[in-house]
């Protein structure tokens, strides 16, 4: 299929080097960082993948993430300064009640109420995983990424999800999701990443890879 | 003087962390806060040995809270405890005078050896009296 007719799934054709392909790997190194960080503040071998880019309305994120009808709770961080954007983890209740008993080594819950500890333990998650990834960002664009105060959201729906990240980016009509697969051992997760830059760091980041692309 | 730590970051899961670790090793910490305006006053009340600061906190920041404390007291032993490894940041902090940088997430090894550094010592202070 011709990549016009699917702008959605771009890195099924890797010979492109044009719109979010070019980003490719920006963003392997950015995960690749992330899944230390996480394996160093869980304590258990973590492994992050790029399973693809996708450039997409924000209507249609939940969608893309096969996230509709599932109660969520996610992690909310902004990125301050002059390049701005948006990061978003996303986990079901039942995968962050999960990662919250064993960040605190304690029996998962099942009361509705979460404790400040297990509210804390997830916003946490979602700053060590973001700095990691605006840290590597950083590095390649030469420009600070300054991550806002982490924000922890529970029982989201995909209304409320599409909402938050349509305010957030009032400059774009689509958004760029990285999606990254989570990997605990050999079993896969239900955490899902969205990150959604303006078009000024979109920009950045392509002018930033744009060299290295001709060795491609 | 004593060990006394005062314990600065916004989430709990890591003011529980660096109190286990610190009083592993018999320090005791005498006060936590939850953004920079809470640790300048408490830094001024307790005096602690040393204090760990976090540099993102809502309302103000631990680079606030990082100048403040070290304009009262230039000695003030502060390890700053952040996520963030930006070359500008990490800048910012040994500019104004942290004494120690630590990246979350750390071991709680890492943890103990920079808390355990800033350790008063008896003898050492006894030598510079006189």
């Amino acid at each position: 299929m011709p990549q016009e007719e699917n702008p959605t799934v771009l890195l099924a054709y890797p010979e492109t080097v044009n719109g979010p392909n070019l980003l490719q790997p920006l963003f392997s190194s950015a995960i690749f960082d992330a899944g230390l960080a996480m394996s160093r503040w869980t304590n258990s071998a973590i492994t992050l993948s790029l399973d693809g880019i996708y450039e997409c309305p924000p209507a249609d994120v939940c969608r893309e993430l096969n996230l509709d009808g599932e109660l969520l709770t996610i992690v909310l961080l902004d990125l301050e300064g002059e390049l701005g954007g948006t990061i978003v983890l996303i986990f079901t209740e039942r995968d962050g009640r999960r990662l919250a008993s064993s960040l605190l080594d304690i029996a998962a819950s099942d009361d509705p109420e979460w404790t400040e500890l297990e509210c804390s333990a997830l916003a946490e998650t979602g700053n060590i995983l973001f700095c990691a990834f605006a840290d590597a960002i950083t590095r390649l664009i030469n420009r600070p990424l300054l991550p806002s105060v982490p924000v922890f959201v529970k029982g989201c729906n995909v209304d409320e999800i599409r909402n938050a990240t349509v305010k957030r980016i009032p400059d774009r009509d689509t958004v760029l999701i990285c999606r990254t697969g989570f990997h605990c051992e050999r079993d896969a997760m239900a955490w899902n990443v969205l990150f959604i830059p303006t078009v000024a760091l979109h920009a950045e980041m392509e002018a930033a890879v744009q060299p290295y692309s001709k060795r491609w | 003087m004593e060990r006394t730590l005062l314990v600065v970051d916004d989430a709990a899961i890591l003011r529980a962390k660096i109190k286990e670790a610190a009083t592993s090793i018999g320090w005791m910490v005498v006060g936590e806060a939850r953004n920079g305006k809470e640790a300048v006053e408490l830094f001024m009340r307790l005096r602690p040995a040393a204090t760990t600061l976090d540099l993102v906190m809502p309302e103000y920041d631990g680079i606030y809270a990082l100048r403040e404390i070290l304009a009262a007291d230039p000695n003030a032993k502060v390890i700053v405890v952040s996520a963030i490894e930006q070359k500008a940041v990490l800048r910012d902090a040994w500019s104004l005078g942290a004494a120690d940088f630590i990246i979350k997430p750390f071991t709680k090894q890492v943890l103990v050896n920079a808390i355990a550094n800033f350790a008063p010592s008896e003898k050492r202070l006894a030598t510079s009296t006189f």
